[in-house]
């Protein structure tokens, strides 16, 4: 039976700036199973980061309801919701946002630190089998500013993929990269999405929308339906024994 | 015209922030005033220039003699000044003074001044003319001649009410009737406080072989005469002469070097010199400490338009222009807190010349003048020119030299925060090595002053005199006679109404005395103790009696030789065995002689800034050991001028010629002293304040700008699952580094700085430790707050927000 990893009911998110009430998001429900790459797309301003922040618990909502992995993680508190974040969710970036006082290495190990239960030899061990999976074994020792963009991606990629996530949450992933290293970027999230990782990526470039299951696209905090087109999971469902799933 | 540009454009920006202008004005203000005021106030007491022409010609000159007994000490003799005066060919022009405190009356109307007893050089020397009549004349030395003075402004106008015709009249001088011949310019009173000047009695100025006078040398160094070719000739001349009469004097006395020095300098010894230096150091660390905070709070502000900054690099604006774009803001800032600075400094310069004045009466040196004089100016200058360095160049140099390229490239700052994390890392080092260093040194320097001013000495100094009187060897020749010139002082003393009880002291310093019956290898192994003799009680005077008898007429010259023990002494000595009965041998000016304890009395120190228990103390019976040099003191029971003048009366009757080198109220003097002390401790306290003030408030800065360059890394670690209280770990753990070398640093340098003072300040390993457990716990404590208040305020950013921030 195919698993919902997100699922979001009635999403509101609205900010205030001194007197002025802006709405990020207006009603929003979704539903994402178990191995599907959504793609998220929309002009500027539309939400599609507002989403993917609370989708990946890095903002709270305003109004409404979201599960992942079936668990309510509306009212989490700041720890719990670090927590969630830690074990379940994969970021990458689009500017990477690798730190650069930190090798490579130290950038992969980074969430396997916040967990308590896991040796610095086996934080190791699984940072380099994630490095030799994105290609860049051979620059463990390197700082971030040592490398092109596209290797910065790919260690982000990297540090994304070490917690074995139930859920990798991309935002504009290929957005500061040449159309070489976003080509090659692209094919690694087809790759994890082949192996069974349910993928949410935010893009601009419609190239990167090839081969993704379903398209949502945000106009005005909203999800707009093409028509006919209930918003509806897909079941192309890929799983495979490298991909993590809900726990 | 673009410097005018850039300058109103730093306006502009200052205008918009008020609350920032405001506040880094005051801390510059702060800093700069700490520092200026401490360096006005101690180049006032140590090297300010003599408000007399060519002053800087102007030397003093002593000898330094070591003794067997006494160790090293400085001064001149007569007989040796008389020889330098005769052959010295590297002056153009010198002369001696002796200090002398005497009583001033005409009619009722009596004073107790400081007075010069000369050679009439002095006023040729000092460059300055009488107000009225003439100076002294070395006819006025002779043998024979009239008694004359010349006399301060103040005596003028205080004693003659100014009379204009004051010339030829004549008014008493301890007791001896004495014309007036000149009167002086308000506000003369060289050699150093001093309102009267009498000729030098003709016997001084040519002594025998055999006499002792000391005098004090001054002179003014020949065009093309260096200090050391004077020193040398100076040395040369004494020790001839010296030598000429060494047989005659008592043995164990050496003569070292000559000491010469500028005048105003003389008198501070090494000790205070490093004392200077030290203080000055931790003044200016004060101002390094508020120019490092400016200079963060300034560079974080260009850090803040670095990308105002690339685009006017990328429309080709050259580096320095940058540079002196960014540097305005600080300029600006330190324009206006040195002016504020100036201000109150000068304002506290007037109030402590004020005070010290109304304190010490007219015994400071005339030229301790605290004000803002052209020197105090130009430090200020000079302080604000350092500032500028720090505060405005150095940030907006650093920050001129980003890689604006990357700036103007989103999401490059990899290069750009390493460098500004390694400088913010390098200034919280500093920050912390330069407060420990303040706080240490403040801290051990307040302690120490703090300890003198609870002036615990052992006495009860209320209403207590003291007068030191030196007797002619030629008028004094034998002890018998010094015995009974004293003896008679003492008891009409005591049965004057006047004076509720009087007596004498005779000082030695600390020596080794012996048990008799132990066999000890040197004088290293003995016991040492402060012997004084005394005639008269000793109850008023500090010791009170504990257990035995006091000395008294029973301890006769040809009686058996009779001594009291301070209970420091019995406890070290004798522990619970009665000390009574006891024989200790010593040794006065070569006189051997056992003596037999027949009393414990207690502890007494004249070191305000020791403990009167931490050394012993022994006396004698002064029938049997007088010296020539006594300390007659006197405790009034009546009004302190009519007590005064009853003292002269009597010292008058039994010798008028007597010189009486000093007479002081001791309560006045210690209850001065004291607030003196207390004056300079609170500063020292105050400037520590303010100086962990500025540190707490820098290290905040530097920590919360620190944290704020790396919200952004906050927001990933967040979003990667860190929880709050990993978030704050990894700052106090960062941190704790920087602490521990900026501690270490500071630390060491403190060390090392109070090994230097170490002599000065003499604490005990205890008072060390503590000291430095309670400056660096203290330090530990306000880092830590520093760190995590900052850090509480960034983790409490949405991981959303913090992932935004540039």
């Amino acid at each position: 039976m195919t698993k919902a990893v997100i699922e979001l009911n009635n999403i509101y998110k609205s900010f205030r700036t001194d007197d002025v009430e802006t709405h990020a998001l207006t009603d929003i429900s979704l539903t994402i199973n178990e191995g599907e790459f959504v793609s998220f797309t929309g002009p500027s301003g539309s939400g599609k980061s507002t989403l993917l922040s609370i989708l990946g618990l890095l903002d709270e909502v305003s109004a409404g309801t979201f599960k992942i992995c079936g668990i309510d993680v509306t009212h989490l508190d700041r720890d719990q919701r670090a927590g969630v974040r830690n074990q379940q969710i994969g970021f990458i970036f689009q500017s990477f946002n690798l730190i650069s006082d930190l090798t490579v290495e130290e950038n992969v190990m980074l969430p396997l630190s916040y967990q308590k239960d896991v040796p610095q030899g086996q934080a190791k061990r699984m940072a380099a089998e994630v490095l030799k999976k994105v290609n860049m074994e051979h620059r463990l020792h390197h700082f971030p500013s040592q490398l092109s963009g596209g290797q910065q991606q790919r260690v982000a990629i990297a540090r994304a993929l070490v917690n074995k996530p139930s859920l990798i949450l991309a935002d504009e992933p290929t957005g500061n990269l040449d159309s070489t290293n976003a080509t090659a970027v692209m094919e690694i999230l087809h790759q994890l999405h082949q192996e069974g990782s349910t993928i949410c990526m935010v893009t601009h470039d419609p190239r990167s929308l090839d081969n993704v299951s379903r398209n949502v696209e945000i106009l005005d905090g909203r999800i707009r339906l093409p028509a006919n087109a209930p918003n509806e999971p897909s079941t192309d469902k890929k799983q495979s024994e490298g991909a993590a799933v809900c726990m | 015209m673009y410097v005018i540009r850039d300058l109103l454009y730093a306006l502009r920006l200052l205008k918009k922030t008020p609350k920032f202008t405001a506040l880094t004005i005051i801390v510059l203000c702060g800093g700069l005033a700490v520092s200026l005021f401490t360096f006005a106030f101690l180049y006032t007491f140590t090297s300010k220039p003599l408000p007399i022409e060519d002053q800087g010609t102007l030397y003093r000159a002593s000898l330094l003699w070591h003794s067997e007994k006494f160790g090293e000490s400085r001064y001149l003799e007569a007989y040796e000044a008389a020889r330098l005066r005769e052959h010295a060919t590297v002056f153009s022009e010198h002369g001696v003074w002796q200090n002398k405190t005497v009583s001033v009356s005409l009619g009722n109307n009596q004073l107790i001044v400081e007075a010069a007893s000369t050679t009439p050089d002095i006023f040729k020397v000092s460059r300055t003319q009488p107000l009225l009549g003439r100076t002294l004349e070395a006819s006025d030395s002779l043998r024979g001649s009239t008694p004359v003075a010349v006399i301060s402004y103040a005596i003028w106008q205080g004693q003659f009410g100014g009379d204009p015709e004051v010339i030829g009249k004549t008014f008493y001088v301890s007791g001896q009737t004495t014309e007036v011949v000149g009167v002086m310019p308000q506000g003369y009173r060289f050699p150093i406080s001093h309102q009267l000047w009498l000729p030098m009695p003709a016997q001084i100025l040519n002594p025998v072989i055999l006499d002792r006078e000391k005098v004090e040398f001054f002179a003014r160094l020949k065009p093309g005469v260096s200090v050391e070719q004077a020193q040398t000739q100076f040395f040369s001349i004494t020790s001839q002469a010296f030598n000429a009469r060494k047989e005659k004097l008592p043995k164990g006395i050496e003569l070292i070097r000559a000491d010469m020095d500028l005048y105003q300098r003389f008198d501070i010894d090494n000790a205070m010199r490093l004392t200077v230096l030290v203080l000055n150091v931790v003044a200016f660390f004060i101002l390094l400490l508020a120019a490092i905070n400016i200079g963060n709070l300034l560079f974080a502000r260009a850090i803040q338009r670095s990308k105002e900054s690339a685009i006017r690099t990328a429309i080709g604006a050259p580096h320095w222009r940058l540079v002196s774009q960014l540097m305005w803001e600080g300029v600006l800032i330190t324009l206006a807190g040195t002016a504020l600075a100036v201000v109150l400094v000068a304002w506290l310069l007037n109030f402590i010349d004020s005070y010290f004045h109304t304190l010490m009466g007219n015994e400071l040196p005339f030229w301790y003048r605290w004000e803002l004089d052209i020197t105090v100016f130009v430090a200020a200058v000079v302080f604000a020119l350092f500032t500028i360095f720090v505060a405005s160049f150095l940030p907006a140099y650093k920050a001129a030299r980003q890689d604006f390229n990357m700036v103007l490239r989103d999401g490059t700052r990899g290069a750009q925060s390493i460098s500004i994390g390694r400088l913010s890392r390098f200034l919280l080092v500093t920050q912390i090595a330069t407060i420990t260093l303040i706080m240490v040194l403040g801290t051990a320097i307040s302690f120490k002053v703090n300890k003198a001013t609870d002036l615990e000495l052992g006495y009860d100094y209320d209403k207590l005199y003291f007068a030191i009187a030196e007797l002619p060897l030629h008028n004094y020749p034998t002890d018998e006679k010094r015995a009974l010139f004293f003896e008679r002082m003492q008891r009409q003393l005591s049965e004057d109404a006047a004076f509720s009880d009087a007596g004498i002291r005779f000082s030695y310093k600390r020596q080794p005395v012996a048990l008799s019956g132990v066999d000890y290898k040197t004088d290293a192994d003995k016991p040492k103790a402060t012997i004084y003799t005394v005639i008269g009680s000793t109850e008023f005077m500090g010791p009170k009696l504990l257990a035995g008898r006091r000395l008294d007429t029973r301890d006769r010259k040809d009686g058996a030789k009779t001594a009291m023990v301070s209970q420091s002494m019995a406890n070290r000595l004798w522990g619970n065995d009665s000390p009574l009965g006891k024989q200790l041998q010593v040794t006065l000016d070569d006189e051997f002689a056992t003596v037999t304890v027949v009393g414990v009395v207690s502890d007494i120190t004249n070191n305000p800034l020791e403990k009167p228990a931490l050394y012993d103390e022994l006396y004698l019976a002064g029938y049997q050991f007088p010296k020539a040099r006594g300390t007659i003191f006197f405790k009034r029971a009546v009004d302190a001028a009519v007590a005064e003048d009853r003292f002269f009366r009597i010292l008058n009757g039994n010798d008028s010629q007597l010189n009486i080198v000093a007479i002081e109220d001791w309560e006045m003097e210690t209850s001065a002293t004291a607030k003196m002390v207390a004056t300079f401790r609170d500063t020292v306290i105050m400037s520590g304040l303010f100086a962990l003030i500025l540190a707490m408030t820098g290290i905040y800065g530097l920590t919360a700008f620190s944290v704020e360059k790396r919200a952004q890394e906050v927001g990933v670690r967040r979003a990667l699952g860190a929880t709050d209280k990993d978030i704050i770990m990894l700052f106090i753990k960062q941190s704790s580094k920087l602490l521990l070398a900026g501690l270490l640093i500071g630390g060491g340098l403190s060390s090392l700085m109070l090994i230097a003072v170490s002599s000065v300040l003499a604490l005990t390993t205890f008072a060390y430790a503590s000291i430095f457990v309670a400056v660096l716990g203290s330090l530990v404590l306000v880092v830590l707050v520093a760190v995590i208040i900052p850090s509480r305020k960034a983790v409490f950013m949405q991981p959303s927000e913090a992932l935004r921030c540039e």
